[in-house]
């Protein structure tokens, strides 16, 4: 019992903050998208705004853009994180954590504007390729900035978000996952038998979590596709943004309805992942 | 006994005719967001002293950034012993949309004394009853503004009614590259052409972008041929008619634009910045000065000019508004009186800083002043009389709005 009260002692400041200005803006985002908008004279609730969006084209245009670019950024990363991780076990923990903990301490605005800067047409890759004769003018390389398959906006997340899952999956190799390994080799398990039956149950939780995080960070994520994407289709918060700084006041509820159904679908994408992680688990 | 009752009927009437009076006069400097300002100037400059004014402008031109910074702060300091606050904001709209939230809260005291802005941030403003006033007209250094010219007491259509000060004066104008084009396109048939001959050298700033509403506006004034129709309130009938058209060019060029018009630059600096980069041949701006300065600064190729569109470009006029719920709306009338001095307007027009067209009308200057006014230097740049001979009136707002969201339907996502 007191176990139980100090866990809520402990737990109290945070859940206070997290309440107060989450729950409450989230809360604001649901009035406001039913239409109730006192400042315009606007007092009854309705779910026009939700029925503009779900019927409109435009939505589900970005739904696909958001989960394509969330869904691609967080596979390649988790990817390569692994395949990092497994690279970097065995060497000493200063050159990991300098590779893996540069990227983690760089705001996500300023990766933006360093890839922008690296794979523009007009950037250093671009002038790069022109001065080893690879393209004939800089102007000539390959549009990946602004472009239909939103190149520069996974670069930038995967060059962010590797380092961190990477770290993950490190701390949960570094445990327990060597000696086990260890153990099979004796056993006479070969290279992919270890990491399939041993290394991988140990660390497959970590990814889970990890990569689950990442998914939902890029899924509702802001700044780098508003910096590096297309003009249309935006990704969903992108799209949400430019509703609710339209200067007409009636686009409120819709850009609130929109936020509204991002939180809901990044709710259901994390239940379905713990799901999995459950299953993954008793597997 | 009569008469003194008398006297004492009179008296408590008189009395509470000076009280209620008392009461109204406490209720209008109160409640003055709706009634205006009848403070004399000279008492407006006592209360503003030693207080702090918070200016909410537009933060992405750095030459307006350190106009404000180095020229108006220090001397409002000195002169007033104002301190100026400057909030810069990605979009004015950001700062509007607060208001509106503060509104809808209740919220009496702000936190924005003074916000830059016109046309339809103005306007939405107006409507939701946002702005103080009036107070504008009764600056001393409004003597200088001509108040009964449409382009200073109405904002892209909508009027002004003393609510903001007139700042200054944008006109659209074109910069090309003469090193790379010999002939730029004068119009939008000639656009049509130049982009089919160049492809990939041409893009505007996708609205709602300032620049690229502009540019929007100024294809419907060419494609139509005219202007008239939309200096009135909007109607839908006139709309549906004209604008296919514009909708119809524009769709036309886009394969030829920049990246075959699969995206555009989302802002006019993004435009500026591919311009800088060689990437595209042509920008475009609400800023004649601006190819100048940026040759100045070493930043654009010298063989950077400027050009009008025949037929004339769009001008507005800017200015500075006071919200309803300014916690120093005196300071922020001794800063937008500042604002309009003939110094500091003369020191706007820097082709090396801003470079900004005055708002000030200057047949009402005297003649010293007025010399100073000097002819904008340089070859890059156009003189005075070419700008003001070529003038046209921005559409009204509702137009402009119909027009932005026409554009994101039947141009970008088509």
């Amino acid at each position: 019992m007191g176990g139980r009260v100090k866990i809520t002692l402990l737990l109290a400041p945070a859940l206070l903050v997290i309440g107060v200005l989450f729950a409450g803006g989230l809360f604001a985002a649901v009035v406001q998208s039913l239409g109730y908008l006192p400042a315009i004279g606007q007092t009854e609730i309705n779910f026009g705004a939700y029925r503009d969006v779900l019927t409109g084209e435009d939505f589900l245009n970005s739904l696909l853009l958001t989960i394509y670019v969330a869904g691609a950024s967080t596979g390649i990363s988790t990817v390569l994180a692994v395949l990092a991780a497994l690279a970097l076990r065995r060497s000493s923990g200063r050159l990991s954590a300098i590779v893996f903990q540069l990227p983690i301490t760089i705001p996500h605005l300023v990766a933006a504007v360093g890839i922008a800067l690296v794979v523009s047409q007009t950037g250093l890759g671009a002038r790069f390729a022109a001065t080893l004769g690879l393209i004939g003018e800089p102007a000539e390389f390959p549009a990946l900035l602004y472009d239909r398959y939103s190149v520069g906006i996974i670069l930038t997340y995967v060059w962010k978000e590797v380092p961190f899952i990477a770290l993950v999956v490190l701390a949960s190799l570094r445990g327990v996952a060597g000696e086990l390994e260890d153990v099979a080799r004796t056993l006479g398990a070969n290279a992919w038998q270890r990491f399939w039956y041993v290394v991988f149950p140990v660390i497959s939780p970590g990814i889970i979590a990890a990569s689950l995080i990442v998914f939902a960070f890029t899924f509702g994520a802001f700044e780098v596709p508003y910096l590096l994407g297309k003009t249309y289709p935006t990704i969903l918060p992108v799209m949400a943004y430019n509703e609710y700084r339209d200067i007409e006041l009636t686009a409120r509820p819709v850009a609130m309805a929109i936020n509204v159904l991002i939180a809901l679908i990044t709710a259901v994408f994390a239940a379905l992942y713990l799901r999995l992680a459950k299953d993954l688990g008793r597997g | 006994m009569k008469f003194r009752a008398l006297m004492l009927v009179v008296l408590a009437a008189t009395l509470s005719v000076f009280i209620a009076a008392c009461g109204n006069t406490g209720g209008r400097t109160d409640n003055a967001g709706s009634q205006g300002e009848d403070r004399s100037f000279t008492e407006l400059e006592e209360e503003a002293r030693g207080t702090t004014v918070n200016l909410s402008i537009y933060g992405g031109d750095e030459a307006i950034n350190a106009y404000v910074d180095d020229y108006v702060t220090p001397r409002l300091k000195e002169e007033y012993d104002i301190t100026l606050e400057r909030t810069p904001l990605t979009d004015t709209a950001d700062a509007v949309n607060k208001l509106l939230n503060e509104k809808s809260a209740g919220k009496e005291e702000g936190t924005i004394d003074l916000v830059w802005l016109n046309g339809e941030n103005f306007a939405t403003g107006a409507e939701a009853d946002l702005w103080f006033g009036p107070w504008a007209e009764r600056l001393p250094n409004a003597e200088y503004i001509d108040w009964e010219s449409p382009s200073i007491n109405r904002d892209f259509g909508y009027p002004v009614e003393g609510r903001e000060a007139p700042w200054g004066k944008a006109q659209f104008v074109i910069i090309y590259d003469s090193a790379k084009v010999e002939d730029p396109p004068k119009s939008m048939d000639e656009l049509r052409d130049w982009t089919a001959e160049n492809p990939g050298r041409f893009t505007y700033p996708a609205p709602p972008d300032f620049t690229g509403n502009a540019f929007v506006e100024q294809a419907l004034y060419s494609v139509t041929g005219e202007v008239e129709p939309f200096q009135k309130p909007f109607d839908q009938e006139t709309f549906d008619e004209k604008s296919p058209e514009v909708y119809e060019f524009l769709n036309e060029i886009e394969p030829k634009l920049w990246r075959e018009g699969e995206t555009y630059p989302e802002s006019s600096t993004k435009l500026d910045e591919l311009y800088q980069n060689g990437e595209v041949w042509l920008s475009m701006s609400y800023n004649p000065q601006l190819a100048q300065r940026q040759i100045n600064k070493g930043l654009w190729p010298e063989s950077t000019r400027t050009y009008l569109l025949d037929g004339g470009t769009l001008s507005n006029t800017h200015y500075v508004a006071i919200p309803f719920n300014s916690p120093n709306k005196a300071g922020a009338q001794v800063v937008a009186n500042f604002l309009e001095s003939p110094e500091a307007q003369i020191a706007k027009q820097d082709p090396n800083g801003w470079g900004d067209l005055t708002a000030l009308d200057l047949d009402r200057l005297p003649e010293d002043v007025r010399e100073e006014f000097s002819e904008p230097e340089g070859e890059a740049t156009l003189p005075a009389d070419e700008l003001q001979e070529n003038r046209l009136p921005e559409a009204r707002s509702e137009w402009l709005l119909e027009l932005e969201d026409g554009w994101q339907e039947k141009v970008l996502k088509e």
